[in-house]
């Protein structure tokens, strides 16, 4: 978890000193497909455009795909999934039903056909992807609140006449926290792989140098692989991709252990 | 049972309905599309002859009239007709299955296999260091994207070492003396795409082998077995494994439509001509026809496959069976 720690960091830092590259990374700054040098510590692509400046800003892109669909999937996805599960009735019956609905809706077709029609663009890749993923955090969610109810503190909030909303915001969202937040780092990682696999279609944003936009440019190079350009010019994006993604799940998993009760054992309710 | 296949059932509406809607809610209309580029001068068709064409086509008809008649169309398995190919789309998708089937099986079987076999080998080591590097070693990769896997795949065993071919199928133009040298052929060509998606699948297969096998250790038969005095390999091969199998099957047909899903962009990554490379071909033509019949035929996959994984499930476990 220290390890990934340290990658996402050092990801991170990458996309916010993206500003402070050196060329630009949407115009040539030096010969085509130059090999990594002092002037060009990555390397160039076929266009003399520098790889570094790209995986730079290309970071952002993929951070912003990831956070996105976390905040907005988890954020509905909790809300969707504590307020069923406090409820319970038509309202809890209805939503589950949405859920196995959705849930077994084959998600990168869809992504493709939608990315396809609708046109391109990280928001809209964020948006859909939220539209399609919040029930996994609301299933997550409500199995917990489902414990929480039976709660005497709960039950003694309830009798005092706190509403719905109120017992959500105080008791039982903050209670679920921790396990959203694992939940989440999941959906993040989602929301990278997602992003980078429409790009490298060819559907990603043409305005901006996405990881997936630099690997789809590199495999159209006709013979790419006989030549040696593929060693800067596919592994700086594809490694950054592939950390990004690994540092993800490894922190999910982490997370997960640690607040989940069903694999902690007993009485998990998180730090 | 019947409510978990009426959800299905829903799903299936809402792909088809989506399929249906989406082109329709898109502003302007195919003959605004075929009539010039953007940014063109699209002044090819006037007005009048733009409601003929539409009339024609049917188009100007009310929306739930055309949807009946698309779903009359799906009914008969008529997909439309390919802009780009300039063949029937349902032919095409046709055509390329196989090549699909073969990928999305080919790797489904592998990774069960090896995902069994590494749970076992997990199990009968438990708690020390093959366990736990197991665990970790396939959780982390189990969270790579196939495509991924692919590329480096693609890039080392290919690209760097030359022992696979970079893609395709088969060898353009080649003749084959025997049938031998031609299956050869495939399974090279199949070789690197399927072990790209077995990669990313055989974490699943692990994962479930050894919850499974540990659960059945626990119980009682295996220490009546162990007491008769039944030697250890039998113990661990006749009585746990085979028991410890049973959810591993309901699995495989869930693990087959998360495969149909990562085929989509492996096959991009080798051009391997299945359906995913299709969906690719049609994103890059702007061939929508062809873009959404290969979506429909994709999702209808999935939702089969998950279908049959849960009718296994309520089959096979006797606790969950029935009430």
């Amino acid at each position: 978890m220290k390890t990934a720690l340290a990658l996402l960091a050092v990801l991170g830092a990458l996309a916010l000193g993206a500003s402070l590259c050196p060329y630009p990374p949407d115009m040539p700054s030096g010969p085509p497909l130059h090999p990594p040098g002092p002037r060009h510590p990555l390397g160039t692509d076929d266009l003399g455009v520098d790889i570094l400046a790209q995986v730079c800003h290309g970071a952002r892109v993929s951070m912003a795909a990831g956070l996105g669909t976390a905040v907005l999937a988890g954020g509905v996805g909790g809300v969707l999934g504590a307020w069923a599960g406090y409820k319970g009735g038509m309202a809890d019956a209805l939503l589950m039903r949405l859920v196995d609905v959705l849930l077994v809706l084959p998600t990168l077709p869809l992504l493709i056909l939608l990315a396809a029609m609708l046109g391109p663009g990280v928001d809209r890749v964020i948006l859909v992807l939220a539209l399609l993923s919040w029930p996994r955090p609301a299933r997550i969610v409500r199995a917990q609140v489902l414990s929480l109810r039976e709660r005497t503190y709960v039950k003694a909030a309830r009798l005092y006449g706190a509403g719905t909303w109120y017992m959500l915001r105080r008791h039982l969202l903050p209670q679920v926290g921790p396990l959203l937040g694992a939940s989440m780092v999941r959906l993040a990682g989602y929301g990278v792989v997602a992003e980078a696999s429409l790009a490298f279609l060819g559907l990603g944003d043409p305005s901006l140098r996405s990881w997936g936009a630099m690997l789809n440019q590199a495999t159209r190079f006709p013979g790419l692989y006989l030549t040696p350009y593929w060693r800067w010019w596919v592994t700086a994006p594809w490694l950054a991709l592939t950390m990004l993604v690994v540092a993800l799940a490894v922190l999910g998993v982490g997370l997960e252990r640690l607040f989940d009760p069903r694999l902690r054992g007993e009485g998990g309710r998180g730090a | 049972m019947k409510g978990r296949v009426l959800s299905y059932l829903l799903t299936l509406w809402i792909v088809v309905t989506v399929n249906f809607l989406l082109p329709r809610l898109l502003p302007g209309d195919p003959f605004l599309f075929l009539s010039g580029e953007v940014g063109q001068e699209a002044a090819v068709l006037t007005e009048e002859q733009r409601q003929a064409l539409l009339s024609y086509y049917g188009l100007d008809r009310p929306l739930a009239e055309q949807y009946c008649s698309y779903l009359g169309m799906l009914a008969r398995g008529d997909l439309g007709f390919s802009i780009y190919f300039k063949e029937r789309v349902a032919s095409l998708i046709w055509r390329r299955l196989p090549w699909s089937l073969l990928v999305v099986g080919g790797a489904t079987m592998l990774s069960l296999g090896a995902g069994v076999a590494l749970g076992a080998a997990s199990v009968w080591h438990r708690g020390q260091g093959l366990d736990k590097g197991l665990l970790l070693g396939l959780l982390v990769v189990g969270e790579i994207p196939p495509f991924l896997v692919g590329m480096a795949l693609l890039v080392g065993l290919a690209g760097v070492m030359g022992w696979f071919p970079l893609g395709g199928a088969r060898t353009p133009f080649a003749t084959y003396a025997s049938f031998a040298q031609s299956l050869m052929d495939v399974l090279q060509h199949a070789a690197l795409p399927v072990a790209a998606l077995a990669v990313s699948q055989v974490s699943g297969f692990y994962l479930l082998s050894r919850n499974s096998l540990v659960t059945v250790l626990g119980k009682d038969f295996i220490r009546t077995a162990r007491a008769k005095g039944v030697p250890e390999r039998l113990v661990r091969n006749r009585h746990a494994l085979r028991n410890a199998l049973l959810p591993i099957v309901t699995r495989t047909a869930m693990q087959f439509g998360a495969a149909v899903g990562g085929s989509v962009l492996v096959e991009n990554v080798f051009a391997y001509p299945g359906l995913g490379r299709l969906m690719g071909e049609a994103v890059a033509a702007r061939d929508y026809p062809l873009l959404q019949g290969s979506f429909l035929v994709l999702a209808l996959a999935v939702l089969g496959a998950n279908l049959v994984a849960d009718v296994l499930y309520r089959r096979l476990d006797l606790r969950v069976g029935s009430p």
